[in-house]
């Protein structure tokens, strides 16, 4: 081990000019690059998606450091091919609905891919043989039995819509039924429940969904250390996911907030801290994560090759700050958790406790100290997820929490 | 434990490893809006997505790749 490092040269002395030197410029270019028409909403194994890889690949090259896309391969990626039509006739009136605003696939539904029109039928009713059935969101599961059981069209269900009124993409779920299943706004679910109990009810609907395997890749970076060899120094790896859920048929999802913020605010702390040559310092890795959106994949498949003892810090959403980021910790991260705080307190920023469902938890299911860090995403998995609603001041607060936080964890290390 | 209303962590540290369910998403925390609104989402926790999400353990989360370590979806602790 090198041990020849002066105080002074060590990050945490000169810490103000790194967190000085982060930029909002830079981070919103790098959102306003990913959120852009040729990735296409980035969903894993798609053209846009590999292409942000690669624009990643070679943003954290010309930082120096060696680079490696790492392939693995995703299942049960559920793909919306077509726009779905939903709509309900009664008394000779017809009422055409709008996707994702006024229903929306549900995950377990089978492929429908032509519009089919059958009747509608109360869940309880005993005729329910090519009907569709309208089912409370509680009783959807019970709903595909029966509906399965008896030959009906489909299901109709109800999901809530977010603040804005839109219902968000997902694109991975529980196994697929044997019927179509829609999901609808809970005020169109009430509608057509007033209507069926007045008479008869027609649907007409759609849902071209599939299920799809795909190729996924990390964007695997690892800088040059000084002490290279020394098994004993301080591990750091930073990640966030680049995938997004992907652009529906002829409707972007620039998937801006989820997760091209949390991507630019990594890489803008990458930028600063791979500036430093530091031979006690941690060793930086970063790992920019492909099919966290279809579950994880990514990390799942990066986790069990980190060496043990390594730091995971994982940034999934740095759009919106509303009074406090949300942190949750797994694994031995006792330590990393108050360094974390630390840099917290040094930079301004207040952090609560709340759950952070990524690509963290696999890390500290590998048994690695792992953290996972929310800062909002406005527009969450909707077209409205643009880049303009990125904040630029919440990826300055997020970019300097992890240099602050590297650099307190470079302060330790022992020269 | 750290008491701070500029920096810092908002009650006890320890929370973290075990925090509420309300306010976090599969991979989002939908913080431009209250935890009612994240509710109706379908965030992680939320009925709707706990429904859709009890045969497959988890909100938006498959079980992990054949040969990886990870192969327990419940263990990372997600929703349903």
């Amino acid at each position: 081990m090198t041990s020849t490092t002066s105080a002074a040269a060590r990050p945490a002395a000169g810490l103000g000019a790194l967190l000085e030197a982060v930029s909002a410029e830079r981070m919103q270019a790098t959102v306003h690059e990913l959120a852009g028409d040729r990735y296409a909403g980035r969903r894993v194994g798609t053209p846009g998606g590999q292409a942000a890889a690669t624009w990643l690949a070679e943003r954290l090259g010309e930082l120096g450091a060696t680079t490696e896309l790492s392939g693995f391969d995703v299942a049960n990626v559920r793909e919306l091919y077509a726009t779905p039509v939903l709509e309900w006739s009664t008394g000779g009136k017809t009422q055409r609905l709008e996707h994702r605003r006024d229903f929306v696939e549900h995950l377990a539904s089978a492929d429908l891919a032509h519009p089919h029109r059958a009747p509608l039928a109360a869940h309880s009713d005993s005729d329910l043989r090519g009907r569709w059935i309208l089912a409370e969101p509680s009783d959807w599961a019970r709903a595909c039995e029966r509906a399965e059981a008896h030959g009906a069209a489909g299901v109709l269900t109800a999901r809530a819509t977010d603040a804005e009124g839109w219902m968000p993409k997902m694109i991975a779920g529980p196994p697929t039924r044997q019927v179509p299943v829609i999901a609808l706004r809970p005020e169109v679910h009430a509608r057509l429940a007033e209507a069926l109990a007045r008479g008869p009810v027609q649907v007409t609907g759609s849902m071209p969904l599939r299920q799809t395997s795909a190729r996924g890749h990390n964007v695997h970076a690892r800088f040059p250390h000084p002490a290279e060899g020394d098994a004993g120094r301080v591990r750091v790896l930073l990640t966030a996911h680049y995938d997004g859920v992907g652009d529906d048929p002829g409707v972007r999802l620039p998937a801006a907030a989820d997760n091209a913020s949390g991507v630019a605010a990594v890489l803008e702390a990458t930028r600063i801290l791979s500036a430093l040559t530091v031979p006690a310092g941690p060793d930086l890795t970063v790992a920019f994560l492909d099919a966290e959106e279809a579950g994880a994949w990514g990390s799942a498949h990066h986790a069990p090759a980190l060496p043990p003892g390594t730091l995971v810090i994982n940034l999934d959403g740095a759009a919106r700050l509303h009074q406090a980021a949300s942190v949750e910790a797994g694994g031995p991260a006792h330590a990393l958790l108050t360094t974390l705080d630390q840099a917290a307190r040094l930079t301004g920023l207040a952090l609560r406790a709340g759950a952070m469902a990524s690509d963290n938890r696999r890390y500290a299911a590998a048994g690695l100290a792992a953290i996972g860090i929310g800062m909002g995403m406005p527009g969450y998995q909707t077209p409205v997820e643009t880049p303009d609603r990125v904040e630029p001041d919440t990826l300055v607060a997020a970019a300097r929490l992890l240099v602050a936080t590297v650099g307190l964890l470079a302060a330790r290390t022992p020269a | 434990m750290t008491n701070s209303t500029s920096g810092g962590f908002i009650g006890d540290l320890a929370e973290a490893f075990a925090p509420p369910a309300a306010g976090g998403c599969c991979g989002a925390t939908a913080t431009s809006a209250s935890e009612a609104d994240q509710e109706a989402t379908g965030c992680c926790g939320s009925p709707a997505v706990a429904q859709e999400a009890e045969q497959a353990g988890c909100c938006g989360q498959a079980p992990a790749p054949a040969g990886a370590q990870v192969t327990d979806a419940t263990s990372t602790g997600c929703c349903g």
